[in-house]
Order: C-alpha cells, then sequence, then structure tokens
C-alpha cells in the first residue's frame, strides 16, 4: 500500500495543472486582502479576516470544485491512456487502487488548506491589518487541517463516480451540482450533504461570525452522514471497479 | 498529572511501534511463502521461476540470489538441450545426404554392370558414378572431421610460423583452381612478417573451406583475399563479389548442416564453414561474415597476435 | 500438472446473443511459442482478456499454469508479463520512470532490471523524452519491456508488432524467438498477419468468428504444406538414374529404400511415370503435394483467407 502510495506521487511528476490547481488556495486570502484595505480598517479581529480569507468560499465552492477536478483528472488519465489493464495484471487490488487515490486527494486537501492558512496569515499580518499573535494563528491552522481532512472525506462520492464512469464530464458536473446544493442544504437540512455536515462540524463552536445555523448543532449526526455517505462511495466503487 | 500524559504518550508510541513490527513481521512471513513456493517450484525443475523483490524488502538480496542461481542452471540446461537437438537434426539430415547420393551411384552402377548402356555412353556412366563416389567421399571425410573435432579428439601441432608466407603458399596453390572456375582474384598480403602460432594444417584448412565456399556458392567472378593487422590481432578477409547472403541465413551459416539454399540440391554438404569456425576457435580467433544481398559476402578471420 | 502452461476447456464469452468467443479450447504447452492467428475482431484479444481476467467469462474454465487464476492473482500474475491492445503509460513521465513505477509496483527478480528490460528492447535507459513523445514503435517496445521487467515464465503478447517499421518487426521476432529460445520463456503471441506466425511460432491456433479452426505444431503443418512430389517406387537407385538421365532432375532426395522427394514440382509426372514403369520400375503412389500455407488457411476458413 505504501509502494502503491509512492508511485501515485511519481505519477504526478511534470503535470503542470496540478500544481497549478493549488495556487487557486491563494485567491480568497488576496480578495479577503483586498476587502480589507478597500475598507481601510486596521487591527481588525483576526477571526474576522480569517472567515473571509478561509472560511467562506474556499470551504463551499474553491475546495470541493478543485478536489473534484482533481479526483477526476487522478482517474480519467489513467483510464484514458489504458493504464488500468497494466496496473490489474501487476496485480493491484481494485480497493487497493481506490484508496490509494484516496489518499492522494487527501494529502492534496490538506495541501491545499495550508497553503491557504500560511496565506491568510501574511495577507493580514504583514499590510498590519491584524497583530500576529499565536493563538489565533494556531486556531487558524487547527481549522484549516480539519477542512482539509474533512472535505477530502466529503469528496469521496466525487471520487467514486469518477471511477465507475469512463468520462470525464459527468463527474466534474456533478462536482458543480454538488458544491452548489451544499449552499441549498445549508438552510434546508444541514445533516443530509457530507459537505454541509463537514461544514457543521468545523463551525461546531458557532466561533465564526457572521454564520448562523437555522438548525441545531448535532455532531454525531454529521459525521454519521459522511460515513454513511462515504461507505455507499466505497461500495459503489468496488461494484464498478470489479466489472471492468 | 504531567506525568500521567508522557506516561500515555510513551505507550501510545510503544503501541504504535509494536503494531508496525507485527505489520512488518507478517510481511516477511508472506515473503517467505512466496520464496518457498518458488524454491519448491525451482525443485521441481521449473527454472523459469523467479521470486519478486521490492527495493525496500529485508529479504531482496536472498531473492535476487535464488533467480540467479536458477537462472544459471537454465541458461546450462537450455545450451545442452540445444546441443542435443542439433546432433539429432545433424543425424536426421545426414541420412538424407548420404542416401540421395547413394542411391544415384548405385542406380548408375547398376545401369553399366546389366550392360545397359554401352560405349561412350557407358564411359560417360562411369565419370558421372564416380564424381558421386568422390562426392560422397569428400562429404563423409568432411563429417569425420568435424565430428572429431566437435569432440574435441583432433590434435593440433602449433609452431611458430609467418602467417603471410604460409597464406601466399596456400594462395599459389589456388590460383590455377580460381582461373579455371571463372574467378578475378586479387591477393593483398603483406611482405612483412607476422610470426603466429599456428597450426598450420588447420590453418590451410580454414582457409581453403572459404575458398571453397565463394566457388561453390557464391555465384560471383572475383574474390580478393587479403591480410592485415592491427595492435593486437591479425585479420584474413575472403570476400567475393556473389549474390550474398540474406539478413535471416546470416546468423546461421556457420551451424553444421545448415544451407542457404533449401532444397538440397546437392552441392556442397553444409560442414564447411562449420569446420572453419571450429578450427579458428581453436586458435582462440574468431571469424564473422557481413553480407549485403546482390554484392558480396566478406568472411573476416580475426586471430589474436598472442596466443 | 500436463505441461501446458495454459489450458483453456469450452471458453466462451458472449455479448447478449451475439458469440465473441465460442468454446474454445486452447492448449500452450510449456517453454513454446504459440501463435493465434485470426483476422482483427476474430475473438484473439478477447481469449487474451479472458486468460488474464480481465474480461468475465460467460462459461468455460481458464487453467494457467496448471490452476484457475482467480483468487490467486496475487501468486499468479507475477509470473505472467503480458501487453493486451497498445500498452498505455504516463504521458508525463519518461520510459525509464514509467517502468521504474512498475518496477516499484511489481518487484523485480534482480537489481538492474529496468536498465535489462530496456536493453532487450533496444531503448535507451535514463533518457530524457517523455512517453507522449514517443513515436508508435518505441511506445509498443516500451511495452514489451514493462512485460519482460519481472523476467515472467509466460508472456501473453497481443500483436506485439503493431504500429512496428518492417525493420523493428525483423528485431522484435528475433528477441521474442531467443527468449524462447535462449530463455525458456512459454510465450502466447497473437497476430492477424500468417507470415508473422508462420516466422515465429512452434504451435499455432487459427482462429476465426470466434472459432478455434484448427491446433496444431508448425511442424506438423509445414510438412503437410510444402512444394514437393512424394513419388514411391520399387527401386530408387533405378528411379533416381532414370530421374537424372531422362529428366535431367537434380533437386531431389531419398527418404528411405522406397520414397524420394522431388523439389522441383512443374515436373511432367505422367511422362516420368512412364519412363519409370517402361523401364521396369514400379510406381507405387506419385504424390503431388502443393499446398502453401496461404492456401491451406484459406481452406480452413472457408475461402476467404487471412490478412
Amino acid at each position: 500500500m505504501l509502494k502503491l502510495l509512492e508511485t501515485e506521487f511519481l505519477k504526478l511528476r511534470r503535470r503542470k495543472l496540478v500544481w497549478l490547481m493549488l495556487l487557486t488556495a491563494l485567491i480568497m486570502p488576496f480578495m479577503a486582502f483586498l476587502l480589507f484595505k478597500y475598507r481601510g480598517d486596521t487591527g481588525v479581529d483576526p477571526i474576522q479576516f480569517y472567515k473571509w480569507s478561509a472560511f467562506g468560499y474556499t470551504l463551499f465552492i474553491i475546495l470541493p470544485v478543485i478536489l473534484g477536478v482533481f479526483c477526476t483528472m487522478l482517474i480519467h488519465e489513467e483510464k484514458q491512456n489504458g493504464l488500468l489493464k497494466q496496473l490489474w495484471i501487476v496485480p493491484i487490488g481494485k480497493l487497493e487502487y481506490f484508496f490509494s487515490k484516496f489518499f492522494v486527494v487527501l494529502l492534496y486537501s490538506v495541501g491545499f488548506m495550508l497553503i491557504t492558512a500560511v496565506a491568510s496569515v501574511l495577507f493580514s499580518v504583514l499590510p498590519g491589518y491584524v497583530a500576529f499573535e499565536w493563538e489565533s494563528t494556531l486556531y487558524l491552522l487547527e481549522r484549516c487541517l480539519e477542512i482539509g481532512v474533512l472535505t477530502a472525506f466529503a469528496m469521496l462520492p466525487i471520487l467514486a463516480i469518477a471511477a465507475s464512469r469512463k468520462g470525464y464530464i459527468l463527474p466534474v458536473c456533478v462536482t458543480l451540482v454538488y458544491a452548489f446544493c451544499g449552499f441549498i442544504f445549508m438552510s434546508i437540512y444541514m445533516y443530509l450533504l457530507p459537505l454541509t455536515s463537514m461544514a457543521v462540524i468545523v463551525m461546531r463552536n458557532k466561533d465564526i461570525p457572521g454564520i448562523v445555523f437555522s438548525q441545531p448543532i448535532n455532531i454525531t449526526l454529521a459525521f454519521l452522514c459522511i460515513l454513511v455517505w462515504d461507505i455507499a462511495a466505497v461500495s459503489l466503487a468496488r461494484i464498478a471497479l470489479k466489472e471492468k | 498529572m504531567e506525568i500521567n500524559t508522557y506516561l500515555f504518550l510513551a505507550l501510545a508510541v510503544t503501541l504504535l511501534i509494536v503494531v508496525l513490527l507485527i505489520a512488518k513481521l507478517r510481511h516477511i512471513k508472506k515473503q517467505l511463502a512466496l520464496i518457498k513456493d518458488a524454491m519448491d517450484d525451482i525443485k521441481c525443475g521449473n527454472l523459469n521461476r523467479r521470486v519478486l523483490a521490492k527495493e525496500s524488502d529485508m529479504t531482496k538480496q536472498i531473492c535476487y540470489d535464488i533467480n540467479e542461481i536458477a537462472l544459471c542452471n537454465q541458461t546450462r540446461l537450455i545450451q545442452h538441450r540445444q546441443a542435443e537437438q542439433a546432433y539429432k537434426r545433424l543425424m536426421s539430415s545426414l541420412s538424407h545426404d548420404v542416401k540421395t547420393p547413394l542411391a544415384s551411384l548405385v542406380g548408375y552402377l547398376e545401369a553399366i554392370e546389366s550392360g545397359i548402356v554401352t560405349g561412350e555412353e557407358k564411359d560417360e556412366y562411369i565419370r558421372v558414378a564416380f564424381d558421386k563416389a568422390q562426392h560422397l567421399k569428400y562429404f563423409v571425410e568432411s563429417l569425420f572431421e568435424w565430428v572429431k573435432l566437435d569432440a574435441g579428439e583432433q590434435i593440433f601441432h602449433f609452431e611458430q610460423f609467418d602467417l603471410n608466407e604460409l597464406s601466399r603458399n596456400i594462395m599459389t596453390d589456388w590460383i590455377l583452381i580460381l582461373e579455371n572456375s571463372g574467378f578475378q582474384y586479387e591477393i593483398d598480403i603483406p611482405e612483412t612478417e607476422y610470426i603466429m602460432q599456428i597450426d598450420p594444417n588447420a590453418y590451410t584448412r580454414i582457409l581453403n573451406n572459404l575458398l571453397q565456399n565463394v566457388i561453390t556458392h557464391s555465384k560471383g567472378d572475383k574474390v580478393v583475399v587479403s591480410i592485415s593487422e592491427d595492435e593486437e590481432q591479425v585479420q584474413i578477409t575472403v570476400k567475393d563479389n556473389g549474390k550474398g547472403i540474406s539478413s535471416d541465413d546470416l546468423p546461421h551459416i556457420f551451424e553444421r548442416m545448415y544451407q542457404c539454399d533449401h532444397s538440397r540440391s546437392g552441392k556442397g554438404n553444409g560442414l564447411g564453414l562449420s569446420i572453419a569456425k571450429e578450427l579458428v576457435s581453436v586458435h582462440k580467433g574468431k571469424i564473422t561474415a557481413a553480407s549485403t544481398p546482390g554484392t558480396g559476402t566478406a568472411f573476416t578471420i580475426s586471430l589474436p597476435k598472442a596466443l | 500438472m500436463d505441461d501446458f502452461v495454459i489450458e483453456t476447456r469450452k471458453l466462451t464469452k458472449t455479448y447478449g446473443d451475439q458469440t465473441a468467443v465460442g468454446k474454445v479450447d486452447l492448449h500452450v504447452r510449456k517453454g513454446r511459442i504459440y501463435g493465434l492467428l485470426g483476422r482483427n475482431g476474430a475473438g484473439k484479444t478477447t481469449i487474451m482478456k479472458m486468460i488474464l481476467g480481465l474480461t468475465s467469462i460467460t462459461s468455460g474454465e481458464v487453467d494457467v499454469f496448471g490452476q484457475n487464476i482467480k483468487g490467486r492473482e496475487k501468486r499468479v500474475y507475477p509470473r505472467i508479463g503480458a501487453i493486451i491492445e497498445t500498452p498505455g503509460f504516463y504521458p508525463n513521465l519518461t520510459g525509464t520512470e514509467n517502468l521504474e513505477i512498475f518496477a516499484k509496483l511489481r518487484g523485480t527478480a534482480s537489481p538492474d532490471a529496468v536498465k535489462n528490460a530496456l536493453e532487450i528492447v533496444g531503448l535507451p535507459y535514463k533518457d530524457k523524452k517523455l512517453f507522449s513523445k514517443y513515436s508508435l514503435g518505441m511506445k509498443q517496445r516500451l511495452g514489451i519491456a514493462n512485460a519482460i521487467l519481472h523476467d515472467p515464465e509466460l508472456l501473453i503478447l497481443d500483436e506485439p508488432t503493431n504500429g512496428l517499421d518492417p525493420i523493428g518487426i525483423a528485431e522484435v521476432r528475433e528477441f521474442i524467438k531467443n527468449l524462447s529460445a535462449m530463455r525458456g520463456k512459454t510465450i502466447l503471441i497473437s497476430s492477424h498477419i500468417l507470415s508473422e506466425i508462420a516466422l515465429l511460432a512452434d504451435d499455432i491456433g487459427i482462429i476465426d468468428h470466434g472459432v478455434l479452426l484448427e491446433e496444431s505444431s508448425m511442424e506438423e503443418l509445414k510438412k503437410r504444406n510444402s512444394k514437393y512430389i512424394l513419388l514411391q517406387v520399387s527401386d530408387v537407385s533405378k528411379a533416381a538414374l532414370i530421374l537424372e538421365r531422362g529428366f535431367h532432375v537434380k533437386d531431389y532426395s531419398v527418404q528411405d529404400d522406397q520414397t524420394l522427394r522431388l523439389y522441383d514440382t512443374s515436373l511432367d509426372m505422367a511422362a516420368v511415370n512412364k519412363a519409370l514403369v517402361v523401364q521396369d520400375v514400379a510406381v507405387i503412389s506419385s504424390q503431388l503435394c502443393n499446398d502453401t500455407l496461404e492456401d491451406y488457411f484459406k481452406k480452413i476458413t472457408g475461402g476467404e483467407g487471412i490478412a
């Protein structure tokens, strides 16, 4: 399994798009920087800034979409080049294959959020909007890691769809719809989609200002939701890969 | 409180290490099972079996060594089997090669004996029969020579000779034959002395076989014999301008009984080049052939100066 | 465990009510090259995929190394090397990097496996050229390199010479032959080109519309299909004389006391028979063997021929 993971990273060598996509992590910190510059505030509450730079659109739109595209790329590439046949006769277990892809997505997601965290601190401290303090920085770091790990799990269904389908159009479309649904279900019922459940877990202490929950916080239910979806995703991938 | 935390941490770390070690142990156990499997297979004679090892495996070196041993044994076995097969092929083609001229020889002699033919025709029959008998004799002689060589029974007498003078002497005998067979010749042997350890009979045989080969098979009209040297070896080249040898046949021409002309229409016996090769290797030299179909063939013998 | 490395029994694959492969009994013997010959779309790739477990089997059984492959993948796959259809690789990596990935995943039989494999197929080691810049021929070579990377006992090659130029085809043919002759590998190879199979295979299976029409050794086929006249007479010596004198036949061989083989098939056999009978030689049988392999395959496949 470790070998498989090692080779997964070898396979990403010289794929510029993959690394360029990581740069999108800078978008929201930069936007936040522009916003606060426009307002001309100084001495802002760091959490206010981080809400914009790390917990806002990054959480709901950018990271899920980027991860969705990344999942599709990972799987589609090998399929298109007829590599799967060669891998199966190595042999590599179908689930082993699926999980190795997932780990790559997980690490990518965590990496993405770390960049976001570092960029947020830089964009807030350097221009002087926020005074640097360990407490809020560590808080940001911890939350970013949480987001990174949980989003990867929340994206498992997309990975499964990518693995079970031939083309790349469907999984990408589903990703977009999925991210969009996140917004809607946030106000309808949060515990239906992993994406919203993930948001619930991240904001469990209601310590991020400006976000109002319409329903009571229930962490267990949120975890349960993610778990159920992931089990369904793994079973789907298993069935789909076995068929080939 | 502080101590408890540390204790807990230590415990967690220990547990982790234990789990890792158990996983490692299981992995090695699996590897050993695989190795045993392969060993059993190899023991049963499947020398093609390999044990695969990854870069990080502890058993890596053992696996590689097992593979090497199996490979070595296999190579030897295959060589042995090939020699055996070649011998069988030799025997079966031999029976045809002797039977065919023998049958027709008997046919001619019968005709003469029973008096069917008379006068001039009879003389003609006797001449043909004699040719056939000669051919057969020559074939059987070469065959014996080859078998002797192959079995390593031939005894060689290496002496200090001037290769150039020896070659010149051989060529003198050939000039008439070449002219009679309609060949132009060009002989380029240096005036200097190349003193080497040679068995003169064997060397003569090599050159004779190569030239005979040119006359019988090349269908050309010019032959060039040249000798040159560099620091380590002397090169003798016999080149013709005949029809050449196709690249399909080229790798096989030194094999015994191999004939490019697959219909075995009689000329030659498929032993000449094979004998030449054996004799060259006795001199620790090498013989190679290069050919372009349509423009000719060049045989090159390289003999080391210090035997 | 018989000497079969691959054995299929009534192997069948249907898509809906269409039969892609019907009741195929394939027998690949150890250490031999088995050529699967058939037109494009005849079912060759499907058979190979079923043998490898890459596609489901509708009915029938496949044994590889005497056992069913299902559930034993981890043990059986490392002993097989295969290319199915056009082999795919990572376009963003060089050839060496691609092979290193597979070497890491599968493990190798020796420390410098990647280098050796590339050497065998004639690709440079540690070259900077990315796979996406490779020509079709180079891609095919890399595919073969990957198939032999772990020195497997059994090679399954689906149209390995696809996309190669004539020189490349000859090279690939040469080293496939070598793998079998020098390394004792068992090879299952498919092609739609008759001449290629004829040059390479020891055994041959002819498949058409998913049905195995014929399975036999190449030797057997060649024996049945070369061009000659088989003449059985009471006295070979006399017959040889008559042929030589009366018909100027030189291209013949004596098989045994009663049988002659004449390689010139344009001979007027009626006249030969008459001459023989007139001169007191009884002709037991005279038979023209004039089938070429092409004719033979045409016959088997019902007139359409192959390639």
